[in-house]
C-alpha cells in the first residue's frame, strides 16, 4: 500500500486550485490524496506532508478546465466553497472536481452523492451569510471624507462585498475591514478597488469620524427604535434574523 | 413623547413620521436589479435586502416613513386620523433626501418607502411626492429603492409620471371589502383605490410593450405593485380575505398582497377594543395560504370554502388541505409530477425542485430525501419512496392528524406567546364573522 499524501496549501482558491492542480500532476492516485488548507493542520504520522506553493497560473488552469469541462454552474460552487469558513472546504473540493471531471456537468445534480451534497452545503452556508451580511455592514464617514467599515463575518466575504459595494458606491472613497482576517478593502471613486492583506488600521484614525456621521447616527438610531410596533415585540425572532455576532459593528445595536 | 424635546427638529418630524409610518407592512427591497453604471449612488438587487431588524422582528429594509401625517381624511382604523389629537408634521422633499441619501450612503437602508397622508387633498399631496422623486432621482443621482405609494383621487397624470420614478407602486385596499371599507373610512371608497391599481397595471403592460421594441426605454414600476389588508378591523372571514387576495393577483397582477394584524389604536364601536391583542396567528396562517396562492398553484376555494371559512388553528393550511384530500396521497417521490410534490406538507419549492432534479441520477430513498435536506417531519406522511412509506403508518384521517399535531409547529415566537389568548380570540372571531358574513356573490364583483 502507498503512503498517503496530504497536500497543503494557502487558504485561498488559488491556493487551493494549486494544490488540486498538484495531486492530479502527481498521478498517485485520487485515494491515496488529500488536500488541506490553512495554516494549522492536523499532523498525521503516517502520510506524506508536502507544502504547495500558490501558483495563479496553474490555479488559473484549473479554473478554466472546471468551467469548460464542468459547468459554470459547478466552478460557481468551488468558488463559494473555497471562500467558507470549515476545514473540510479544500478536501471536499478536490473530491467534487475528481468526481466532476469524471462525469461532466451533471455532477452538480447529484445532490444524493456525499460530496456533492457536503459542496453544496459549503456553497449554501457562504451564500446564506452573504445574502444578510450586505445588509448590515455600516460604514462611518471619517473626518477625511472616507467611509470606513468594520465587519466580522463567518466565512470569508470581503471579494464579494467589494464587488457588491464598488457598484453601490461609485463615487465614494471607502474601505471595508475584516477584523477576523485582518484583510482590507480599499475602493478609490471612480476608480477601482484592491485587497491588502494582513493589515491594521490605526484606531487613531478610524475612531476620527465627521460631524455629520454623529448627526446621521443619532437620526437612524432614533428612526430605529421609533420603526419597531410595541404592541408586536419579539427579541427572538429580531435574534434569529440578525444573529449577534453581528451586532457589535452595527450603529443602532451598539451597546445593546 | 417627552424624550423628543431636546431633539434636533428634524429628528422630531423623523420620529413622528416613521411613528406614523411603521403599521405598513411592506419594507420590501425586491424585483429590480438596477447597477449603479458607476455613476451617481446606488443600485439594487432583485432579491432585496435587509439592512437591519426591528425590535419586532421585522426587517428595516426601506427609510419607511410618511410625507406628512397632517391628514384631512378620517379613517376610523388609523392613527392619524383627522379628530386624532397627534403631533402632525410635514417633511420638505429636500429634507426627504437629505436622510435618504445620508442613511444609503452609511449603508443603513436600501432605499426610501415614501407614503403620506393626504394634505390639503390627494392632488397637492402626489405632487409633493413626485417632487421627491424627482429631487432624488434627478439631483442627487439616487439610483437605490424606491416605493411609493399612489394617492387615490390624485391626477393620473402625477401618478404616470411618479410611476417612473419609482421602483414599486402600491395603494393599499385597507379592508378586504367594500362594505368594510365604507363603514370604517368614509372618505375613500373602493372604487377610488382601485383606480390607481388598474392605471398602473396598464402603464406596465404597456410599458413591456415599449421596452420589447426600445430596450432603453424609461421603465414603468419595474418592480410592480403591492397593497395591504387589515386583518380583525372587521369580521370578515379568512375565505373572503384570501379570495379577495386572489382575485387581486389575477385580475391587477399585484406582486405582493401584505396582511396586517390590525393593531387597536382608536376607541370606536366599530372597532375591536383598544385592549384587543392583534390576531398574530391568523395574519401568520394567511401569509402561508398566501404563499399556497403564489407558488403552489393552490386555488382559494381548495384551501377553504364557504362552509369551511376560516383557518385551522392548529395546522397549517397545507396539511389541513392535505388531510382533507387523503385520497391523492401517498405520492411516489421518485415519479409525482413536480406540481404534486409542491402540494406535500413539508415539501416547499427548494426541496420539489431538488428532487426532481436527484431522481433523474438515482432512485431516491428517505435517506437522501434527508440528506437533501428535505424535512420529513410532515412529509412522511404522504410519500412513499420506491412504493413504501418510511415506516409502518395508519394511513386514515385520524391517525394522521394525531400524528401531524404530536409535531411541535414552529410558528413566529410573537404567534407563539400570543397564542393562548388566539383561542378564545378565534372563536369569538368565527361567531362574528357568522353575523357580518357579507354574501360572496357581491365580493367578487366588488374585485373585478
Amino acid at each position: 500500500m502507498k503512503t498517503p499524501r496530504i497536500y497543503m496549501c494557502e487558504d485561498s482558491l488559488e491556493g487551493i486550485l494549486s494544490a488540486v492542480h498538484a495531486a492530479y500532476m502527481s498521478r498517485y492516485g485520487h485515494e491515496y490524496q488529500s488536500i488541506a488548507a490553512g495554516d494549522y493542520v492536523e499532523p498525521s504520522l503516517f502520510s506524506e506532508m508536502i507544502r504547495i506553493e500558490t501558483d495563479v497560473d496553474k490555479a488559473a488552469r484549473v479554473a478554466d478546465a472546471v468551467i469548460h469541462k464542468i459547468s459554470g454552474y459547478a466552478w460557481h460552487m468551488v468558488k463559494y466553497a473555497a471562500m467558507s469558513c470549515y476545514m473540510d472546504k479544500a478536501d471536499t473540493i478536490y473530491r467534487f472536481l475528481v468526481l466532476g471531471f469524471r462525469i461532466g456537468r451533471k455532477v452538480t445534480e447529484q445532490l444524493a452523492d456525499p460530496v456533492v451534497n457536503r459542496m453544496m452545503k459549503l456553497e449554501r452556508g457562504v451564500m446564506r451569510e452573504k445574502d444578510r451580511f450586505y445588509g448590515f455592514v455600516r460604514f462611518r464617514e471619517l473626518n477625511n471624507g472616507i467611509l470606513f467599515a468594520k465587519i466580522a463575518p463567518k466565512h470569508h466575504q470581503i471579494p464579494l462585498a467589494a464587488e457588491h459595494f464598488a457598484d453601490r458606491y461609485p463615487m465614494e472613497n471607502w474601505m471595508i475591514y475584516d477584523e477576523r482576517r485582518h484583510e482590507v478593502c480599499v475602493h478609490e471613486a471612480g476608480k477601482g478597488w484592491w485587497i491588502a492583506k494582513d493589515v491594521t488600521p490605526a484606531q487613531r484614525i478610524i475612531s476620527d469620524v465627521s460631524d455629520g456621521q454623529k448627526q446621521f447616527e443619532q437620526w437612524w438610531k432614533s428612526f430605529y427604535e421609533t420603526i419597531g410596533i410595541k404592541e408586536r415585540e419579539n427579541p427572538r425572532c429580531r435574534m434569529n434574523m440578525m444573529p449577534k455576532m453581528y451586532w457589535s459593528n452595527m450603529t443602532e445595536m451598539m451597546g445593546k | 413623547m417627552e424624550y423628543m424635546a431636546e431633539a434636533d427638529p428634524l429628528q422630531k418630524k423623523l420620529m413622528i413620521l416613521a411613528d406614523a409610518a411603521k403599521y405598513d407592512v411592506a419594507c420590501t427591497s425586491s424585483g429590480v436589479d438596477r447597477k449603479s453604471g458607476g455613476q451617481g449612488m446606488g443600485n439594487s438587487k432583485a432579491c432585496g435586502i435587509c439592512h437591519s431588524f426591528a425590535s419586532d422582528g421585522r426587517c428595516i429594509s426601506l427609510l419607511k416613513i410618511l410625507l406628512s401625517n397632517d391628514c384631512i381624511y378620517d379613517c376610523k382604523y388609523c392613527k392619524n386620523r383627522l379628530s386624532n389629537d397627534v403631533p402632525r408634521a410635514t417633511f420638505t422633499p429636500e429634507e426627504i433626501c437629505q436622510l435618504t441619501m445620508g442613511f444609503y450612503r452609511r449603508n443603513y437602508i436600501e432605499g426610501l418607502f415614501l407614503s403620506s397622508g393626504v394634505v390639503k387633498n390627494p392632488h397637492y399631496t402626489m405632487e409633493l411626492i413626485l417632487e421627491t422623486l424627482h429631487l432624488l432621482r434627478d439631483k442627487y443621482q439616487f439610483h437605490g429603492y424606491i416605493h411609493v405609494k399612489s394617492i387615490p383621487g390624485a391626477d393620473e397624470d402625477l401618478i404616470q409620471r411618479a410611476g417612473f420614478y419609482a421602483d414599486r407602486m402600491s395603494c393599499n385596499l385597507e379592508l378586504p371589502t367594500a362594505e368594510g371599507l365604507k363603514k370604517l373610512a368614509p372618505n375613500k371608497d373602493r372604487k377610488m383605490i382601485l383606480k390607481p391599481l388598474r392605471q398602473v397595471q396598464q402603464g406596465i403592460l404597456q410599458n413591456k410593450e415599449e421596452l420589447t421594441v426600445y430596450c432603453h426605454a424609461p421603465k414603468f414600476v419595474p418592480a410592480g405593485q403591492s397593497t395591504q389588508v387589515m386583518v380583525g378591523a372587521t369580521p370578515e372571514s379568512d375565505y373572503q380575505i384570501i379570495s379577495v387576495a386572489e382575485a387581486l393577483y389575477k385580475k391587477f397582477a399585484l406582486r405582493r398582497v401584505f396582511y396586517s394584524a390590525y393593531v387597536a389604536v382608536n376607541e370606536d364601536n366599530l372597532l375591536p377594543a383598544v385592549d384587543t391583542k392583534p390576531p398574530l396567528l391568523r395574519e401568520h396562517r394567511l401569509y402561508q395560504a398566501d404563499w399556497l396562492l403564489r407558488y403552489y398553484g393552490f386555488r382559494a376555494d381548495e384551501l377553504l370554502s364557504e362552509q369551511h371559512s376560516s383557518f385551522n388553528i392548529v395546522l397549517d393550511p397545507k396539511c389541513d388541505w392535505a388531510l382533507r384530500n387523503l385520497e391523492q396521497f401517498p405520492v411516489e417521490v421518485n415519479r409525482a409530477s413536480y406540481e404534486m410534490l409542491l402540494r406535500v406538507p413539508g415539501i416547499g419549492v427548494t426541496g420539489a425542485r431538488r428532487i426532481c432534479m436527484a431522481r433523474r441520477h438515482a432512485t431516491l430513498n428517505f435517506n437522501d430525501l434527508k440528506k437533501m435536506g428535505i424535512v420529513l417531519k410532515r412529509a412522511v406522511y404522504f410519500i412513499t419512496c420506491s412504493g413504501k412509506m418510511m415506516y409502518r403508518i395508519n394511513f386514515n384521517e385520524d391517525a394522521i392528524t394525531r400524528n401531524l399535531l404530536s409535531i411541535h409547529e414552529r410558528l413566529p415566537i410573537e404567534v407563539q406567546e400570543s397564542i393562548s389568548g388566539y383561542h378564545q380570540l378565534s372563536l369569538f372571531d368565527d361567531s362574528q364573522a357568522g353575523q357580518w358574513q357579507i354574501p360572496l356573490p357581491a365580493l367578487r364583483e366588488v374585485v373585478v
